[in-house]
Formats: C-alpha cells, sequence, structure tokens
C-alpha cells in the first residue's frame, strides 16, 4: 500500500500526520483481512463455546450424562465453555469490531495490519492449545484465568500487540474530533492488558496469601466483563444506533459524562462477588457503593441509546443490525440495573451463591455483549466483502433463536435461583440441602431448552457466515458503501 | 524493601491523579467539550450522510421505504 | 487536536486507583496487622491454622484439576438470619463459626468460591468425618444422596478382578451398585488424596479475631 509509511514511521509520534481523510471504502478495504481473521475465528469458537455449554447443561440435570471420562466432567467442560465463549468468541469478535471502528472513526486505514495478522493467529493458537490443556486437567483454578500457565504469556504477547496497534490507529486520526466511541475502545484497549498481566503475576506466576488471592480474582474477573466488554459494546452501539437511523445520537454531552463514570466506578465493583465472605467489611462496602454508583453511567446510556431509537422503531425493526443492537442496548441497562441492585447486602444475601449470578452473568455477556457483536457484524461484513447477506431468513432465525432463547435462559435461572437462595436462607422449613438441590432442576432443564435455542440462531449465523464468504458478487452490488441509494428508496412511496 | 515499592506505587498513584485533573482542565482549554452537537454528527460524510438509513433486511428496500421522511431524505442526498 | 496522550493517562489513573484500592490496601493491610501468619494456641500448643499434611495437598490439587470449585464453596459467611443472631450458614451446620482471612493462610491456592449448587464444603471434615462415606459418594453420589446433580467421578477408581485377598479398600457396595461377583471396585491414589484432603476442612479452633464457635 503506497499510502502507508514505514513501520517506523508508523510508530513514530514525530511523524507527520497523513493531510487527507481516507474514504470509507478504502478504510473498509485496509481492514478487511484483519476483520475477516478475527470475525471468522470467532464464529468457529462460538460454535465450540455452544457444544460445550450445553454438555454443561445437560449433565447439570443428568449428571451420568457422559461421566466416564475424566476430560468430559463437568467442571472440566463448564471451564473449557467459559474459556472459549471468553477468549475465543467474544475477544476475537470484539478485537475485530473495534479495528473496524477504530480506523473508520480516525478516518485513518490501518498500517502494518500483517503484524496484526500473526499476533491474531497466536492468539487463537493460545486458546487452541489452552482449552486442551483444561480439559486435560492442566488449567489454572482461578476463575476467568482457567487457561495453563504456558500458553498465557502467548496470550498476553498477543494481546499487548492488538492493544498498541489500536493506540497506533487512533494516534493516525483524521476525524476532527474524538468520538466517543473512540474512548470507549481506547480504554478498552489498554485497560485489558493491564488487567491481565496484573492478574497473571499475583495469581498464576507468584500468588500472593489467603484471601487477597480471591479479591485479585474478582477485581480481574469482573473488570474483565465492566472494562474490556462492556466498553466495545457500547462504543458499538454508540456508533451503529446513530449510524444505522441516519441520526446523531440523543445527546453528545451525557455520552462524556458516562464514559467517565463507568471508567471510576466499574473497576471496584468486582468485589460484590465476596460479599459476607472473609474480607475486610470496608472493601465489601467499597464494592457495594460502586455498584450503586454505576447507576449513574448506566442510566446515562440508557437514555442516549433508548431515546436516540424512540420513534424509529420502524427502522430497528428493518433492519438486522439493530435488530440485535438495540436489543442488546436494553439489556444493557436492565442487566446492569439488576447487577446494582444485586450488590445491596438484603438482595445478595438471596442470590449470592445461586444461579440467579449465572443467569445475571449470561444477561450481561450475552443478551448485551454478544447480540451487539452479532449486530455488529450484520453491519461489517456487507461492506467488507461488498455482498449482500444471502438470506434474510437466516437473519430472523438467528435473532429469534438468541433473543428468545438468551430472554428464556436468564428468566429461568432468575426464577429458579431466587427460590434457591430463599431456601437456602430458610433453614427451617428447607434443613435438607438435597431438597433444595432437586428444586433448582427444572429450572436447570429450561436453560437446556434456551440452549438449544441459542444453539439454533448460532448455526443459521455460521451458515450466514460462510454462505456469504463464499457466493458470488452480483451485478448490482459494486458501490463502495452498500445500500446508501437502494435503487427502489425513492421510488415506491405509499 | 517491600516498604519502597509501596511509596513508589503511591507516586506513581499520584502523578497519575495530577494528570487526570490536568487532562480534564486541557481538554476543557482546547475545546474538546465545545460544540457538542457537532461533535455528534462526526460519525456522517458524503458517502454515508445524515437522514440516510444504512441497513436493512436483504432483499427488503420496499418496506423500508414505507416511511415517507426517509424516502424523502433518500432522495435529497442522493 | 492532540489529547492523546492525556486521554491515555486518565485511562491508565483510573485502573491504578482501583487496583491500588481493592488489592494493594488490602495487601498492605494484612501484612501489617500480621494476618497472613499463623498463631500458637497456648492451650492446645498448637499451631492455628494447622499446615496442611501432605496427602490433603495433593488431594487439592484433585479438587482443582475436577472443578470442584465450581459448584461447592469453602466460606462460612458473617451474614445474619433473618431472625437476628446468628449466620444463616452456621445455622445450616456449614461451620460452627463464620470464616476470617487467617483461616485460609496455609491453604497456598485458596477455593473460596461463588456458587452453592452444592453445599459449602469448608467444614466437611466436620460434617462428614467418615472415609467411607466419601468413597461412596465420589463413586457415584447417587448412592449416598439420592437424586443429587453432581456428577459421579468413576475415573478416580478401578474395578478390578480380586486376586487373593479382596483389598481392605474396596468399597462396600450393595444392590445395584455392587460389581460383578470376583470383582472389586478400589479408589485410586487420587481419590484417596482427595477424602485425605476433604477430611481436613475443618475450622475446628478459634482466633482472636473471628467470633467464637457455637456448639
Amino acid at each position: 500500500m503506497s499510502s502507508a509509511p514505514s513501520l517506523a514511521a508508523a510508530i513514530d509520534p514525530r511523524t507527520k500526520m497523513p493531510q487527507e481523510r481516507a474514504e470509507l471504502h478504502q478504510i473498509d478495504e485496509s481492514t478487511r483481512v484483519l476483520a475477516l481473521i478475527f470475525l471468522g475465528t470467532s464464529a468457529v469458537w462460538l460454535l465450540v463455546g455452544t457444544i460445550f455449554a450445553l454438555i454443561a447443561s445437560w449433565k447439570l440435570h443428568n449428571p451420568e450424562f457422559l461421566s466416564t471420562q475424566e476430560w468430559l466432567t463437568f467442571g472440566r467442560v463448564r471451564t473449557a465453555h467459559l474459556n472459549t465463549v471468553i477468549y475465543g468468541w467474544a475477544t476475537n469478535a470484539g478485537i475485530g469490531v473495534s479495528f473496524w471502528l477504530m480506523a473508520r472513526l480516525s478516518r485513518t486505514l490501518l498500517r502494518h495490519a500483517g503484524i496484526l495478522y500473526v499476533s491474531g493467529a497466536a492468539w487463537n493458537l493460545a486458546v487452541i492449545v489452552g482449552t486442551f490443556g483444561i480439559l486435560r486437567g492442566d488449567g489454572q483454578p482461578v476463575e476467568w484465568l482457567e487457561f495453563p500457565r504456558y500458553v498465557t504469556p502467548l496470550l498476553f504477547v498477543s494481546y499487548a500487540l492488538i492493544g498498541v496497534w489500536g493506540i497506533i490507529t487512533f494516534r493516525f486520526r483524521r476525524g476532527e474530533h474524538t468520538y466517543v466511541s473512540q474512548w470507549y475502545l481506547l480504554a478498552a484497549l489498554f485497560w485489558f492488558p493491564w488487567l491481565y498481566s496484573i492478574a497473571q503475576i499475583m495469581l498464576v506466576f507468584a500468588p500472593t496469601v489467603g484471601v487477597i488471592q480471591a479479591l485479585t480474582n474478582w477485581w480481574f474477573a469482573h473488570n474483565v466483563l465492566g472494562l474490556w466488554f462492556t466498553p466495545i459494546g457500547i462504543a458499538a452501539s454508540y456508533y451503529f444506533i446513530p449510524k444505522v437511523l441516519g441520526k446523531p445520537i440523543h445527546s453528545y454531552h451525557l455520552s462524556v459524562v458516562g464514559f467517565w463514570a463507568l471508567a471510576f466506578f466499574y473497576n471496584w465493583a468486582g468485589v460484590h462477588h465476596l460479599i459476607g465472605g472473609p474480607i475486610p467489611v470496608w472493601v465489601q462496602s467499597a464494592g457495594i457503593v460502586a455498584s450503586l454508583m454505576m447507576v449513574i453511567p448506566v442510566i446515562v446510556t440508557a437514555i442516549n441509546h433508548h431515546l436516540t431509537v424512540i420513534g424509529s422503531f420502524q427502522q430497528v425493526w428493518n433492519s438486522p443490525t439493530l435488530r440485535f443492537i438495540v436489543f442488546g442496548a436494553m439489556n444493557y441497562t436492565l442487566a446492569s440495573l439488576l447487577g446494582s441492585a444485586m450488590a445491596l447486602r438484603s438482595v445478595n444475601s438471596v442470590t449470592h451463591f445461586t444461579h440467579f449470578t449465572v443467569g445475571h452473568a449470561h444477561h450481561g455477556m450475552y443478551s448485551f455483549f454478544t447480540m451487539v457483536m452479532f449486530g455488529s457484524i450484520y453491519y461489517m461484513l456487507p461492506r467488507l466483502l461488498r455482498k449482500e447477506w444471502p438470506s434474510a431468513f437466516l437473519i430472523n432465525v438467528h435473532f429469534w433463536g438468541t433473543a428468545a432463547g438468551i430472554t428464556l435462559y436468564v428468566v429461568a435461572l432468575s426464577i429458579g435461583g431466587w427460590i434457591q437462595g430463599m431456601q437456602m436462607n430458610d433453614v427451617k422449613n428447607y434443613p435438607d440441602f438435597l431438597q433444595i438441590m432437586v428444586a433448582t432442576k427444572p429450572w436447570l432443564f429450561a436453560r437446556t431448552i434456551a440452549g438449544l435455542m441459542i444453539a439454533v440462531g448460532h448455526i443459521a449465523f455460521v451458515v450466514s457466515f460462510v454462505w456469504i464468504l463464499i457466493k458470488k458478487r452480483t451485478v448490482e452490488e459494486t458501490s463502495p458503501t452498500l445500500f446508501n441509494t437502494p435503487p427502489t428508496l425513492s421510488l415506491k412511496t405509499s | 524493601m517491600e516498604w519502597f515499592a509501596y511509596g513508589l506505587l503511591a507516586l506513581i498513584g499520584l502523578l497519575m491523579s495530577a494528570s487526570a485533573v490536568y487532562a480534564f482542565f486541557w481538554a476543557q482549554k482546547t475545546g474538546e467539550f465545545r460544540d457538542l452537537d457537532q461533535q455528534a454528527r462526526s460519525i456522517f460524510d458524503e458517502t454515508e450522510p445524515e437522514g440516510v438509513v444504512t441497513d436493512r433486511f436483504p432483499g427488503r428496500a420496499t418496506r423500508a421505504s414505507a416511511r415517507p421522511q426517509h424516502a424523502a431524505a433518500a432522495s435529497k442526498h442522493s | 487536536m492532540n489529547n492523546g496522550p492525556l486521554l491515555f493517562l486518565g485511562i491508565f489513573f483510573t485502573i491504578a486507583f482501583s487496583w491500588s484500592g481493592i488489592v494493594l490496601t488490602n495487601l498492605v493491610q494484612q501484612t501489617e496487622a500480621g494476618a497472613t501468619q499463623p498463631l500458637f494456641d497456648k492451650d492446645t500448643e498448637k499451631v492455628v491454622p494447622a499446615p496442611m499434611t501432605g496427602d490433603a495437598k495433593q488431594g487439592q490439587q484433585v479438587y482443582a484439576e475436577l472443578g470442584c470449585v465450581y459448584c461447592h464453596s469453602q466460606q462460612v459467611r458473617n451474614s445474619l438470619s433473618r431472625d437476628g443472631g446468628t449466620s444463616v450458614d452456621v445455622e445450616r451446620n456449614y461451620g460452627r463459626r463464620p470464616n476470617v482471612a487467617r483461616d485460609y493462610i496455609q491453604d497456598g491456592r485458596i477455593f473460596l468460591g461463588t456458587m452453592r449448587t452444592g453445599p459449602d464444603l469448608r467444614n466437611v471434615g466436620q460434617r462428614l468425618p467418615s472415609v467411607d462415606w466419601h468413597m461412596q459418594h465420589l463413586y457415584n453420589p447417587q448412592i449416598t444422596s439420592k437424586d443429587s446433580i453432581m456428577p459421579p467421578f468413576p475415573f478416580l477408581f478401578e474395578e478390578r478382578e480380586i486376586v487373593g485377598e479382596p483389598s481392605p479398600k474396596a468399597l462396600r457396595l450393595t444392590g445395584d451398585w455392587a460389581p460383578p461377583p470376583g470383582y472389586e471396585v478400589v479408589p485410586t491414589a487420587r481419590a484417596e488424596a482427595l477424602v485425605a484432603y476433604l477430611l481436613s476442612l475443618r475450622t475446628d479452633y478459634d482466633l482472636p479475631e473471628a467470633p467464637k464457635s457455637v456448639e
């Protein structure tokens, strides 16, 4: 590419910035291979993670299922599910979407993407080896950091490169303003390696003594959600909602307030996983206060997202991208407010240690983040490949399967978990733990049904994904940015 | 020795907080917080202009045009 | 328009702040207060909490490998029951007193856990002290706890032909669970280590900073 300077010049802060802004189709073109690598692998991991999820879910009401092999025992399969969806699906998808967004918002071409292809390959190799390691029993017994210690340095190095490259792309921005999505993306790209390296050192390579491990663990695990996935999800929503609707977000002022409120409060909130535990009361209180303060950025983001959408529901419904993203944004509001409520001591004493928490984790990771990623992919791929999605039917199956499935999932586990929590606190009427455990079975079965619905959606998604990759480009599909002036639009007005 | 590390960390923390405050005032001074309405429009340009819906289900262009103001907006820009 | 570095510093600061607040201050505070050191109990002339035995350590590794922590917590909470007074967890016989930070300093890797798909195990050695019970329960939870959703761990056991005298370690299985005649089910070294670990889980001492044990 002639417009890209040498590698040294690309990262040297004294390099003179290119004068003209790149055209959108040029930018899309420069990110094409990179985005396809990350999004393609994420789709594969999504399927792998779904299979692990279904096995684990089935085991929870039929414990004899696949129980003779050690590598298929619940503790391994569940962990393989968590790590493949977090580091395989969600992180790959997040990186693909982030780079495309970052390049577009910075109005600059992606430079020296070759380095990113290598780190993308290294990242996925590490996830593959790590998943086998978990199934073999080499995993670290630290929640959300289970990958065996022999792959974590590789994960860290490949990620650090990716993060640095995102920041460099931002440095070459030609936009007149730093759009709010860029703030979120920049923060996410930077926060994650910091979180990951500190957690690795303090938990795996030089573990601290006693309960500090638990504090570090939850500081990390909650921040992966709050400071890595959430900012990417919000950045994508802040871009796609106004972009697709063709109208600016409701209040740009609020979005800036929301960013800093999130940055300050979210990273303290993780301690709420340890309320009532053997840790100092003041830390618990700080965690509770931060969790409650999260209401501010959530409300701010909610106002912006929802008030932008109001009055345009017809367009939301007609756009695959917005169907998923608006569903995600609605669930971000809902899941976050519920999360704040769950940090209250009175609520926490019921929901802590129950399936309610599992439901909540999926509410955040799936109903919000994953749905936003699906929506983003529906917008990106046609522009990267210059082809239309092949089948509206498959998109519909994907949307209904996942939206209905995850709603059933969250509702079933919330109700089941709440009942479980009430019974666990009621020693007089439920003295026998087994009785409580048996009572959760129907809800766990409902979870498997929900999982099957989601799996159908995922299959439709992956079929669409492969189909658009291999199908031939038709004559009309030549416009650099598709859909902006569809030929039939101005003719047929009813 | 441990205390040296903690002291260093505290110092770094102090520097960081000072720089965050400075960053805020600097951004204020250089106009990053001015003309916010214009900033919100920075995601639109000539190829994907404001007022045009840029995504719909494949093969459903006719249904998207059911709302007249968008048809109008689209024809204005094309 | 070059606010990049400053934005960057602000972003860095927020996370450094929470890390110092949650992790670092606690580390300093606990080290300073001596909460990471065991105590010597003059009455019983023992160090509390006692260091783990070698068997228990190996068992803890099995506990980790099988992912027990995803369904079992190891913490007796201090939260009050609705009637006031004792903790619900103590009432449920999860332990005789709520746990404090010092209880975990000998554990190496700690398994506080965040889920109670199954019951809390911090004092399972006190509550269920029988080796036989644990062996049968691990071989197949349905033997001791019908309708449990805990997975069986047959791979921790070996079904083998009886050669000469039956092994004294063989599981006493009856009815449908019994192996074919002439065969016996014996625990592997991993199963024995795991059970040793489970039996070692007991908070049977008092600490000055912890609430008093109930009888």
